[in-house]
């Protein structure tokens, strides 16, 4: 609540013609609306305009902006709207293959947290990880959108279905089956095996 | 009571996010706790989520930061003074060619040009009849008026009008208790045009004007009053 409160003086003072407090926005909400951008468009110049237009839509728009919501759940809504259409476009000129993983020139590098373990364990989890990642990625938009929200914003359902603009129970639905599609796609990946 | 291993697999998801009442719970874990496939299925669905939720995010460049925030802080300047701008990036190329003074000489030419249309227009508006009043924006009175049995309850301590002509902010136009008709008024002067409005009580709860002639969705799975002027 205090992050909203916060949120809302900030919006409040660019209304007044503060522009920096929208720019402290954008340094707050930066990585989730950049990632968001990325994991949608697979693409680093896509996600790059997409990362500029959102926060530039979102400045210009800001008097339709409701205060009783959150703030960042309205830049979320603009961001994957934003997504969306560029998706569109692009199916207009070419094929789009769901199962295109991410480019090897992308900027990636994987953390994991736990720095004691053995070489080989790490090289295992890394290559999980990698794995994890892909089958993200390979997913339908509309599951991979869903699926982004939930696991990687750690969104509850009511917040994600007011983003995508879906009831409850579809956006439910959707979870359950973008978390199939990736244990099939794991699963595949692997051989047949299924483990994690 | 005991859970099917069908029944598991469909509440699998609710169980990874702490969704299952505690009866349910108990009953997720007792039955995962007596069966082989049950239970490896919920540890690999457990490891698959914990790693779901560790995938590390993208991050921007702090150049495409620093651009956005540019781009905001620049945007009113930028918006006055475009021809001062693209004159300034473009001046050497101007000055050193004959081609800049061909452009002041059309410039100035078109500045006259203006200058004389816009004083005859002008005139016209003196010689004809009086200034008509849509030179200016004419403010139109708009009252508002809630009058619902909940605003009429001694908890309800403040009332705002919240919508597009004042950014949605429930601090800027509280309205007022009116004894007489039992209903919270108040009396705005807006431009003509469309807005989107709701009402404010006890500055929480957000609710449409029942007594609107059109609402609309307002993309967040409520609906907003349209006030057409």
């Amino acid at each position: 609540m205090a992050d909203h409160d916060d949120d809302v003086l900030l919006v409040r003072e660019c209304l007044r013609g503060d522009n920096n407090a929208f720019c402290k926005l954008v340094d707050k909400y930066k990585v989730p609306v950049y990632n968001l951008a990325y994991r949608m468009l697979q693409s680093e110049e896509e996600a790059e305009d997409a990362f500029q237009e959102a926060f530039f839509k979102a400045y210009k728009s800001l008097d339709k902006y409701k205060l009783k919501y959150s703030f960042f759940t309205w830049l979320y809504t603009v961001t994957l709207n934003i997504c969306r259409n560029r998706l569109k476009k692009k199916r207009r000129y070419f094929v789009f293959s769901i199962n295109e993983p991410l480019s090897d020139d992308n900027k990636l590098t994987w953390q994991i947290a736990d720095t004691d373990m053995a070489p080989d364990v790490l090289l295992e989890r890394r290559s999980d990880m990698s794995l994890i990642n892909a089958a993200v990625q390979s997913l339908p938009d509309k599951y991979r959108a869903v699926i982004i929200l939930r696991y990687l914003e750690d969104m509850p359902y009511q917040e994600i279905a007011e983003i995508v603009k879906l009831p409850l129970g579809t956006v439910k639905t959707q979870i359950h089956r973008g978390r199939r599609l990736m244990r099939e796609y794991i699963k595949g990946e692997r051989g047949g095996t299924n483990d994690v | 009571m005991m859970f099917s291993c069908k029944e598991i697999g469909g509440l699998m998801d609710d169980y990874l996010s702490g969704e299952l009442s505690p009866e349910e719970r108990e009953l997720f874990i007792n039955h995962i706790s007596g069966g082989k496939v049950c239970k490896r299925k919920t540890a690999f669905e457990e490891a698959f989520d914990h790693d779901l939720r560790s995938l590390p995010p993208f991050t921007p460049d702090m150049s495409l930061v620093r651009k956005v925030q540019n781009k905001v802080s620049g945007y009113h300047k930028e918006a006055e003074t475009p021809v001062f701008s693209l004159f300034q990036e473009n001046q050497r190329l101007f000055f050193n060619s004959g081609l800049a003074v061909i452009v002041v000489l059309l410039l100035a030419l078109n500045v006259n040009f203006y200058v004389f249309m816009s004083r005859n227009s002008v005139q016209n508006n003196f010689a004809g009849q009086p200034k008509p009043a849509g030179e200016r924006t004419v403010l139109q009175p708009v009252k508002f008026v809630l009058d619902v049995p909940d605003a009429r309850e001694s908890s309800t301590h403040s009332v705002a009008v919240v919508g597009d002509f004042n950014g949605w902010d429930p601090g800027k136009n509280k309205m007022e208790y009116d004894k007489k008709t039992d209903a919270w008024v108040l009396n705005l002067e807006l431009k003509p045009g469309i807005y989107d409005y709701m009402y404010v009580i006890n500055d929480k709860i957000w609710v449409a004007d029942p007594n609107a002639g059109k609402l609309r969705d307002d993309g967040f799975g409520g609906q907003n009053s349209v006030l057409e002027l």
